[in-house]
């Protein structure tokens, strides 16, 4: 494993040390290191990540980077550790966004997708639609800050060509 | 406290793993939503089932249930949701369903119109017979086709009643189709060298249907079932009769299922002299005029159902066979599989009812239902040439009332 550490600079000034094993799950990141753009003493600035959703994304990455380096080690492992690991695995992301508001899943989700940190995109959106499931037009549309741009004859003839539905 | 704003492709990464049952609020959240919900791309991610995962269309208790059913190691059997009508008042009781290509035709109880209905986009088309006949309603056979066309598919549904009592040689015969396109009903000049009996569910496979049939008048009580028909719905006519790979004697159950919209399959289950073998055969080659078979499974099931297995579905790869069924108080998914493998899960306690379980598939579709143009409907009693044949009516009320 790589001991090479990172340096990351939130938006709003704050830094942080970070493995480059686990930098390397963004596949921004992991481009610049493979230019070799990134300077040693000098900290990648991520002007568009503030320094509480950063923190949430290093650790992610971090719980993250362990898994992926049993991967070769593991290749052997019984179904029954594999499953019991990706259980842990599971586990834990449920806990991880267990505790976060909507809000800061929609920072995170900002920041995943600009980092481009394709597993962590798709664990905040799976937990954001688990959130929108049963909630109504307005609901969502207030989730998203979406505008209803239907005229109340369009809404209603939806309503009408969707009068049958799985519920 | 507000949610920062989230650019579309976002957007729908999320809204495209919310479950299908969600669907009808964010079609009704903006013209964006809605759009993209209708494009085959948001369908294929909505739609995308998990390995091993086969998604049925249930009816229990005169309703329908999404069910979703998961072979991968384990095996796992998942209501997913309920039809729900967006009107309290509008809430249908259904007594059949059949499924053609994304579309599902269900035939409601105690009312004499049918509803098309696609589950995915939600469209529903509502079709009135021009007759009614009341108490032998339950006697029709339906099924749902289509043809092709350069840049469409035209859809068709068929629908009659063949009454044969072989004995006292009583028949009554009505074959009658709809068009979708002109919305028009036509009778259908027929002259059956087939039986195909009222409770037998036909099969949609590439655009016609697919029956279990005998031959008529049938050389035995041991030649029941034992052919397969095609009607097809370009020439709107029955095929020849087509051999099934096994000969099943007077009790014994046949069924069919369609294997991934490309092949047939046909279970066997024998009933003599007791309950104990199902075998399962699968069509190398299927055409109108032609079929042939490769067996799939057979199973000893001695210790197992003693029940019907009548709607089934084929998981190819994984090497098994799934039944929605019905026991004495509660609806089942079963799996059978090699080596005498067998498992049921319970989906919910039945109601006090006796009317035969019935499934089929669920596969996502954008597939449109032709409705009728605005303003445009025809009043069929002023074009319909042929006048009502009465002696047909009570041909099959007399029908209805010999074998009752």
């Amino acid at each position: 494993m790589s001991s090479n550490m990172i340096m990351l600079k939130s938006s709003d000034g704050a830094s942080f040390e970070i493995e480059e094993a686990a930098a390397r799950k963004s596949k921004i990141i992991a481009n610049m290191i493979e230019v070799e753009c990134v300077d040693e003493d000098k900290a990648i600035p991520l002007q568009n990540v503030t320094g509480n959703i950063l923190a949430l994304v290093i650790e992610y990455c971090n719980k993250h980077i362990v898994d992926d380096d049993d991967d070769v080690a593991t290749e052997e492992a019984s179904e029954e550790e594999e499953e019991a690991k990706k259980k842990k695995v599971d586990d834990w992301e449920a806990e991880f966004m267990n505790s976060m508001s909507l809000e800061t899943m929609f920072e995170l989700l900002l920041a995943a997708n600009y980092l481009n940190i394709k597993s962590l995109i798709d664990l905040v959106c799976q937990t954001i639609a688990n959130n929108i499931k049963d909630k109504t037009p307005e609901e969502v549309r207030k989730i998203f800050s979406i505008e209803n741009d239907f005229t109340p004859e369009e809404e209603e003839e939806i309503r009408k060509e969707n009068a049958w539905a799985f519920g | 406290m507000t949610t920062p704003y989230l650019p579309m492709d976002l957007v729908e990464e999320i809204v495209c793993r919310v479950p299908l049952n969600s669907m009808r609020a964010l079609r009704l959240t903006c013209k964006g939503l809605y759009t993209l919900s209708k494009t085959p791309r948001f369908m294929k991610k909505i739609g995308a089932t998990r390995e091993g995962e086969t998604g049925m269309i249930v009816l229990m208790d005169y309703n329908l249930y999404l069910v979703s059913v998961v072979v991968k190691g384990d095996f796992s059997a998942e209501l997913k949701g309920k039809l729900t009508c967006l009107n309290d008042s509008d809430q249908v009781k259904i007594s059949k369903v059949f499924h053609c290509e994304g579309l599902v035709l269900c035939i409601l109880k105690d009312d004499t119109r049918f509803v098309v209905w696609n589950p995915y986009c939600g469209e529903t088309k509502w079709i009135k017979p021009r007759y009614s006949y009341d108490r032998c309603q339950e006697r029709f056979c339906y099924a749902l086709g289509y043809v092709n066309k350069k840049f469409c598919r035209s859809h068709k549904l068929l629908r009659f009643i063949d009454y044969y009592k072989h004995i006292s040689g009583i028949q009554s015969i009505c074959y009658e189709i709809y068009d979708f396109d002109t919305d028009l009903w036509t009778n259908l000049a027929v002259t059956p060298h087939w039986r195909i009996s009222s409770n037998n569910l036909g099969v949609s496979l590439k655009g016609n249907t697919y029956w279990c049939a005998s031959e008529r008048p049938p050389s035995g009580h041991d030649r029941f079932n034992n052919h397969l028909i095609c009607f097809d719905f370009t020439k709107e006519s029955f095929g020849p009769l087509m051999p099934l790979p096994f000969s099943p004697k007077y009790k014994d159950f046949v069924t069919l299922s369609c294997v991934k919209e490309e092949k047939l399959s046909a279970l066997l289950q024998r009933f003599e002299p007791d309950p104990c073998e199902v075998e399962i055969w699968i069509t190398t080659k299927i055409e109108a005029k032609k079929v042939s078979w490769n067996k799939f499974l057979i199973v000893d099931m001695r210790l197992g159902i003693s029940y019907k297995l009548e709607s089934f579905f084929i998981d190819e790869e994984k090497k098994v066979a799934m039944s929605f069924d019905k026991t004495f108080n509660c609806y089942v998914v079963n799996i059978i599989g090699e080596a005498g493998y067998f498992e049921q899960v319970d989906l919910r306690k039945s109601g006090d009812n006796n009317y035969r379980p019935c499934a089929c598939a669920f596969v996502p579709s954008l597939m449109q239902i032709k409705q009728p143009e605005r303003g445009q409907r025809k009043d069929q009693s002023i074009l319909e040439k042929r006048p009502f044949d009465q002696n047909k009516l009570r041909a099959l009320r007399l029908a209805y009332f010999t074998k009752a």
